[in-house]
């Protein structure tokens, strides 16, 4: 049995003598007082109410740790301690001792705790102390008090005497049980309950055989306790009491836990009785019984039970499958599998991520099977997910790979899925074969997978895959793995040199825009020439895709072509393109004054309303007198002048510390904030 | 000074009326139940497939902040039906009641100033406990004992000696009980959970956690409680104290009613450490914590401002809970000797070295503020009768770690623990394992 609170008997009592280091965590001086220091002390704590400084309680709480292990001084604290319970020190001050004594006190602080425990005031506080306390003195003290106590005082003792589990209490405790009293009466079954014999079971179940309504749960309550006891040390009263609380008249959580504990002290017979109610129309007790297969000894269990899923109704087989899954043998795994052309949607669900937890390499093909079977969202995510978790590690990696060939189509690009999600060694083999299928979602699906796992080595194969022909929806997919996997190298150099060589020997249109897309992500001159160069070309889509790849650059080495380029522009779509990447390039220089040229070459080339809004919303960020100088011409321009007031706001605030008059003149020239 | 009022519990004005498991079990036990399955639910009659005969009818015991936090999570259930709210504060009874009532649209909600009279309804099922510390594990004893399935607030208990004592009687009585560390039903912890066990950052050696500084609280005189307070019913197992403003609002940062904030949200990150370490079952065999305490000249409080609390398991992982910094600055991070994984617990964002076990992470998941999984794998469980992710044993060997971090504080020792047995190698520090409550509370 545990060690703990159910055995108060079994507390050690507090070695004396053991030198051992102390930590001291208290801000408080650590040296130990004099006699003369403690009496103060003492006495400075006698008189303590909430509201003074605790400076006095904290140095006597270090002292008492000091004198863990110095005898003497112990001595000396347990008597100042026990002073401190004295009618004449302050409550607080006894409730404080009485926290200390609870664990340092002796057998010398006894005479005081029973004076505690005559005074319904204090009884409380001295069996918080008490409890702590070694069996035998204690608890004839308890006894003792217990003769003279009434009401609140009367139940403290008999609870305390009942968490000690003081057998010697037990014709108190009986007595108590039969008090008019109610809270008497219930803190004496309760104890009876928690002493755990057979006399106290004995006593119990005739009385809860008269009592009525409140009286008979409060029994009850003590029966179930004391079966809980009577378990570990004799287990077959606790069986034929267990038995006794499973009658069908009982409440059915009361059933439902002797069920359970029956089971549990019974494990041969569990099964013929699991069993019994599987077959029968018992539903309170169902539940508990699928629970126990999980349990079981036997080795047959599951193979046993895994026959029973004919008899369930549909939750009690979800709830058989999640204890099959618990055993996790072979009997278990066949079972469940089994489960997956039941007609209930739920149960295959639950049969397969049951599967998912327990199987392996050998449950992929089973699963893979029910893939081509079933056309439900649902069941197909849930059989995604349990081959995504499914242990097994590189065995079932191999497993998925090894079924492709027997799926196709959306079950396919499923797996590929999959195969990304575990991110197995050899997925990306197969991912490089898959992106080349004929099937355009089995080959999306690979390059989906691959922009989550591509590295360095695929980039040569992504970049031929680019250059083959490709469906758009799938080129798209292309592009995107291909930037993806770029993204990811903290190293792009090599990659981007062959992202070059590719752009620069293909010929196709739709090859040579998706490679150009890519170059943004590159980022460098060389990368930059070459978007330069295609956005001279004379075929529009190339020219289109090197110019949006300008509008994508990532430093301020596009500024002049992409300027160019947007100050050449008649197509409005593309002239915001341009211009988000220009005022996106704008902002990387907002910390300098001189960006404000930049700002006044783009509101200079604006053509409309629109394109100016977008200007100054960007321009708002950028805190200099000069860029608040050509906010501030806007505000007379009707069509974007909540922009440019909101772009003067922003500036001035932000100037404001160093050119106040500025910000002040500027900030004059708006309405008042509302 | 007001001392304790011993016939307040019997009827005063303003009150409506007044069992170790083998390894391999447990392990078994926890297997069925840390992957919820994906079932859409209708089976076992999830939102709204359930006629109203079959719903699970909940009391809440204590209607406070945290309730009206926790409370949409439960209510976005259709399956559940919220028939009973109880608390000792009339305030928050009233404010209790409308909460369910506005819900449901109708004013069907009883209120109890006494939790046992909601307790002793026959048709009330279970109950969501998000009292004070104080009333967490013996309220969860007490409904347990009344055959009520429980969703209890952490930390769960206030000693190890009242967290076995929870795990003996949800056992006897058969109760389904989940402890409210639902950061086991969180998308973020259980990524980072299964990266750990997937062995992608080695081996773990170290665990590291922080929770936030306490603050001193300035001493205050006694007063009488305010009307409508049932204060005797709120103090509930702690010891009698007469009632002081500042202790009843800050009720955490003392040790009568709370542990103070190493255990107060330290046990979400113990809870994860125990889980992610597969070691649900047993604890930490070393213990060792210091702390800076409030000035007593200036301050009532007794619980640490900061600590450094430190522990050991048997395999000779080592974990740290510092308590410092800002309440936004908590986290858990596992290191092992390949990289470390780190949950920011203010965001719930990921941080991991090497930065590519990130890209293992699916999308979408509830945060941590969203309990519905939670509550959820509770649901499940009551209908099946299995036990939910937290179940009692569980919740009880997390705490245990905070709980031991507090008596090492208290006594100033490094302290060695045995997981079986449950017992230190100090006596005084076994002395600590249990406070008798205070009568007529028992558990």
């Amino acid at each position: 049995m545990n060690g703990i609170v159910m055995t108060m008997k079994n507390t050690i009592y507090p070695l004396l003598g053991a030198a051992a280091l102390v930590v001291s965590c208290w801000p408080a001086p650590a040296a130990t007082p004099a006699t003369n220091d403690l009496q103060q002390l003492i006495s400075e704590v006698s008189t303590y109410h909430s509201g003074q400084s605790l400076e006095s309680l904290r140095q006597l709480e270090a002292t008492v740790r000091a004198a863990l292990h110095d005898p003497a001084l112990r001595a000396s604290v347990e008597a100042g301690l026990v002073e401190l319970l004295s009618p004449e020190a302050s409550y607080e001050a006894r409730s404080f001792a009485a926290k200390q004594l609870a664990f340092i006190g002796s057998e010398k602080a006894l005479p005081a705790m029973g004076e505690l425990l005559k005074d319904p005031q204090t009884v409380g506080l001295a069996c918080l102390a008490l409890t702590t306390y070694p069996p035998g003195k204690a608890d004839s003290l308890l006894r003792q008090a217990l003769a003279n106590a009434r009401g609140a005082a009367r139940v403290q003792i008999l609870n305390t005497l009942g968490d000690r589990r003081d057998a010697r209490s037990t014709r108190l405790f009986k007595k108590a049980a039969a008090d008019a009293d109610p809270a008497v009466f219930e803190a004496g079954a309760a104890a009876l309950g928690k002493l755990g014999t057979r006399r106290a079971w004995s006593t119990l179940e005739p009385l809860r055989r008269k009592a009525r309504g409140a009286a008979n749960q409060t029994l009850l309550e003590a029966m179930l306790v004391c079966a809980d006891r009577l378990a570990a040390s004799d287990p077959k009263s606790a069986v034929r009491a267990y038995t006794s609380l499973m009658a069908p008249h009982e409440p059915r959580f009361a059933r439902q836990a002797a069920l359970a504990a029956w089971l549990r002290l019974e494990p041969d017979a569990a099964g013929k009785r699991i069993s019994a109610i599987l077959a029968g129309s018992d539903r309170d007790l169902k539940p508990v019984a699928i629970a126990a297969v999980a349990t079981l000894p036997s080795p047959q269990a599951s193979t046993q039970f895994g026959g029973a899923f004919g008899t369930l109704e549909d939750a009690e087989k979800v709830w058989l499958i999640e204890s099959l899954a618990t055993r996790a043998d072979a009997g278990a795994k066949a079972a469940i599998a089994g489960q997956l052309a039941a007609t209930n949607l739920d149960v295959r669900i639950a049969a397969i991520g049951a599967l998912g937890d327990i199987g392996g390499a050998d449950t992929v093909a089973i699963l893979g099977r029910r893939l081509s079977e079933t056309q439900e969202a649902d069941e197909l995510k849930a059989i995604e997910n349990a081959l995504i978790a499914m242990g097994g590690g590189r065995e079932t990696d191999q497993a998925v790979q090894a079924f492709f060939p027997s799926v196709s189509g959306a079950s396919r690009a499923l797996l590929l899925s999959v195969l990304a999600r575990r991110q197995g060694s050899g997925a990306n083999a197969v991912l490089l074969q898959e992106m080349r299928s004929a099937e355009a979602a089995v080959s999306r699906a690979a390059f989906r997978a691959l922009a989550r796992t591509g590295t360095e080595q695929e980039v040569p194969a992504l970049l031929a895959a680019l250059e083959a022909q490709l469906a758009s929806p799938v080129r798209l997919e292309a592009e995107t793995a291909t930037a993806q996997v770029l993204t990811r190298l903290t190293d792009r150099a090599a990659a981007c040199g062959k992202v070059r060589e590719a752009l620069e020997k293909a010929k196709a249109s739709e090859v040579q825009s998706s490679l150009l897309g890519l170059l943004p992500v590159c980022g460098d001159s060389a990368s930059l020439d070459l978007a330069k160069k295609a956005a001279a070309n004379p075929d529009p889509a190339i020219r289109d895709a090197a110019v949006r790849a300008l509008s994508e650059w990532p430093n301020l080495e596009a500024w002049d072509p992409l300027f160019a380029a947007y100050r050449d522009s008649t197509e409005p779509a593309l002239r915001v393109a341009l211009l988000r990447g220009l005022v996106r390039l704008a902002a990387e220089e907002h910390a300098k004054p001189a960006v404000a040229d930049r700002y006044r070459a783009l509101t200079d080339q604006a053509k409309g309303d629109g394109e100016l809004k977008l200007i100054l919303g960007s321009l708002g960020g950028a805190g200099h007198p000069e860029t608040l100088q050509l906010a501030l011409a806007f505000l007379s321009r009707e069509g974007v002048r909540a922009e440019a007031e909101v772009a003067v706001r922003k500036i001035a605030e932000a100037i404001k510390p160093k050119h106040p008059e500025a910000a002040r003149d500027a900030l004059a020239k708006l309405p008042p904030k509302t | 000074m007001s001392t304790p009022n011993t016939s307040l519990w019997k009827g005063a004005p303003g009150i409506i009326s007044p069992t170790r498991v083998a390894r391999r079990r447990f392990l078994q036990s926890v297997a069925a139940v840390t992957v919820p399955l994906i079932v859409p639910g209708s089976v076992l009659g999830l939102n709204g497939a359930t006629s109203p005969a079959n719903r699970i009818r909940f009391g809440v015991f204590g209607v406070g902040n945290r309730a009206r936090a926790i409370l949409p999570n439960f209510l976005s259930f259709k399956e559940l039906l919220f028939v009973a709210v109880s608390d000792c504060r009339a305030d928050r009874l009233e404010s209790g009641k409308k909460l369910i009532d506005d819900h449901y649209g109708n004013s069907a909600c009883s209120a109890y100033a006494d939790f046992r009279e909601m307790l002793a309804r026959k048709d009330i099922d279970a109950v969501l406990i998000a009292t004070g510390n104080r009333w967490h594990g013996l309220g969860s004893i007490y409904a347990a004992r009344a055959g009520k399935d429980i969703y209890c607030e952490k930390p769960v208990t206030l000693t190890i000696g009242e967290g076995r004592k929870l795990v003996e009687t949800c056992r006897q009585f058969g109760t389904v009980y989940q402890a409210g560390t639902q950061r086991r039903c969180t998308a973020s912890y259980r990524f980072a959970r299964d990266m750990v066990r997937q062995g992608r950052i080695g081996r773990v050696h170290t665990v590291e956690m922080q929770v936030w500084a306490g603050k001193g609280l300035e001493h205050e005189a006694e007063v009488p409680p305010p009307a409508g307070w049932n204060y005797d019913f709120w103090l509930g197992q702690a010891p009698w104290h007469p009632y002081v403003p500042v202790r009843a609002k800050n009720w955490q940062y003392f040790w009568d009613t709370a542990e103070g904030i190493l255990s107060d949200m330290g046990c979400h990150y113990t809870d994860q450490m125990q889980w992610v370490l597969g070691t649900d079952d047993t604890g930490p065999v070393e213990f060792e914590a210091k702390g800076e305490f409030p000035d007593p000249v200036k301050f009532c409080n007794d619980t640490p401002l900061t600590a450094e609390a430190r522990c050991k398991y048997a395999s000779g992982v080592t974990a740290v809970m510092y308590q410092r910094g800002e309440f936004k600055e908590r986290y858990l991070r596992f290191i092992g000797d390949e990289g470390w994984i780190q949950v920011d617990d203010e965001t719930d964002a990921v941080t991991a070295e090497p930065k590519s076990i990130l890209s293992f992470r699916g999308t979408g998941g509830a945060g941590w503020g969203d309990a519905s999984d939670h509550v959820r794998d509770l649901v499940r469980c009551i209908r099946s009768r299995k036990q939910p992710a937290c179940h009692p044993e569980v919740a009880h060997r997390a705490m245990t770690i905070c709980q031991a971090w507090n008596i090492s504080l208290r006594l100033g020792r490094k302290l060695k623990w045995d997981p079986v047995q449950e017992r230190f190698d100090v006596p005084e520090a076994n002395r600590m394992l249990y406070r008798e409550p205070r009568a007529p509370w028992r558990a």
